[in-house]
């Protein structure tokens, strides 16, 4: 928990902090630090999947109600990421390169997910270019952070002692 | 027999992810295309988390602004300067200002006109996030119905409409763009033409060319470039007059039937940090 609720709470607020000094359409930089953050946690909890799945739709629920006004929406997103980021880590280890391998494919995951959710319901028309577009503009930022943020929580874990699965 | 067992286990296990998969796109549906009211529960949380977000931003914000700060000094002489110029024609612009105001005052009288511009107060406010889920295409701004603003209300910066309030808790609303891809955002506009207004529906906002799409304007109709689209105040939300852009081009539809018009606004979508709410007046008895 040491780990687990600093590095939600930081990666929550700090992607609302970005979107202020980032521009809305035409950027490179879009964070979802969010989302990585359930990828940098996943192995402190120890295979207990049921609890990581809490977190995610818990962390989910909250950025619905605080940011974007929705219900749900995100709370179920959320936990079919947390899914996601189990199979991956079922087959990759957990290592600083692997961390920006399993961060890409939980950004593409979670960006089609949404798109097609949107779609489906008839908020959005289905446009292919803009699934492209919301993928490599979110992709370059989230990694570094997810990099570095994955540094820093190892080196607290061995410094620490603190559990975690590799 | 245990193959079978399993088999109906499996069908049931799909009927019921299936279940589960309508109800939340039927929530889903529900909340994301209707503009519902938050609940209670939902805005004193939304209020409490943008409180946090905004004294952990406080300390950014101050920085930031005091890079902004030292930047602007180097070209202060030469702001002076020009605003000494503009300050000399102030009195006989706020003179015109108001003799105008008096025989727009009194036009309206005559007219029973109560949709304008000069009907509305102004509500600043600071943005506090952009865009968070990047779909929704909105903004959440630091006032609330605390401050007395209301779903609906049109949000502006000095370059044009931007977007309307959406909902609302005691000290945080959020704002639906204008470059919302939602189709159910129809919005009257006019091209004012010299004397004439030629008037249209603004449907949609093509993000490859960054220009807004105004249809349903008559193929015999000549519309100059760079001509200015304003709202009509038809439909009681916006008031009448408030910039939404310039004519970029215009082409003729697959028919040959009616006028697509690209207008070109000056606002910077991706670049807003600080709006300007409309509230109307309230009249005095």
């Amino acid at each position: 928990m040491s780990i687990i609720l600093p590095v939600m709470i930081i990666s929550f607020f700090l992607e609302s902090i970005c979107s202020n000094f980032i521009s809305i359409n035409n950027s490179l930089f879009i964070p979802l630090f969010s989302i990585i953050s359930l990828v940098i946690i996943y192995p402190y909890f120890n295979n207990d999947d049921f609890k990581f799945l809490q977190f995610c739709g818990l962390l989910g629920l909250f950025y619905d109600l605080i940011f974007t006004n929705t219900f749900i929406f995100n709370m179920v997103i959320f936990i079919s990421i947390g899914i996601i980021i189990k199979l991956v880590n079922f087959f990759i280890s957990n290592n600083a390169l692997n961390i920006i391998l399993i961060s890409s494919i939980t950004i593409i995951a979670y960006r089609i997910i949404t798109y097609f959710v949107l779609c489906i319901i008839g908020y959005l028309n289905f446009n292919i270019q803009i699934v492209y577009k919301s993928i490599y503009s979110s992709l370059l930022l989230n990694i570094i952070y997810a990099f570095l943020i994955y540094l820093i929580t190892d080196y607290f874990s061995r410094k620490y002692k603190i559990q975690k699965i590799d | 027999m245990y193959n079978n067992k399993k088999k109906l286990a499996l069908r049931y296990i799909v009927l019921i992810i299936l279940v589960i998969i309508v109800v939340f796109l039927s929530i889903v549906s529900k909340v994301v295309n209707e503009e519902r009211k938050l609940t209670l529960v939902e805005q004193s949380i939304k209020d409490t988390g943008l409180f946090i977000n905004k004294i952990i931003y406080a300390p950014i914000k101050f920085i930031n602004s005091k890079i902004k700060e030292v930047n602007e000094k180097k070209d202060l002489y030469n702001k002076y300067k020009e605003l000494e110029k503009r300050i000399e024609e102030l009195d006989l612009v706020k003179a015109k200002n108001d003799e105008l105001e008096r025989e727009l005052n009194s036009m309206k009288k005559i007219l029973d006109l109560n949709n304008t511009l000069s009907s509305e107060e102004f509500l600043n406010a600071t943005v506090i996030n952009r865009n968070l889920g990047y779909w929704f295409n909105t903004i959440t701004i630091d006032k609330g119905s605390n401050h007395g603003v209301k779903v609906d209300m049109p949000v502006i910066v000095s370059e044009g409409l931007v977007g309307k309030v959406i909902s609302t808790t005691a000290f945080n609303s959020t704002v639906k763009l204008l470059t919302n891809e939602d189709r159910s955002n129809k919005i009257s506009v006019k091209i004012n033409i010299g004397q004439k207004f030629v008037y249209g529906l603004l449907t949609d906002y093509d993000q490859k060319k960054n220009c807004f799409i105004i249809e349903g304007i008559d193929q015999n109709v000549d519309i100059p470039i760079d001509s200015v689209v304003t709202t009509t105040g038809l439909g009681n939300l916006f008031p009448s007059g408030i910039l939404v852009g310039k004519v970029k081009s215009i082409e003729t539809d697959n028919f040959d039937l009616a006028k697509i018009v690209e207008i070109e606004s000056d606002v910077d979508f991706n670049d807003l940090s600080f709006v300007t709410i409309l509230r109307r007046k309230e009249i005095k008895q």
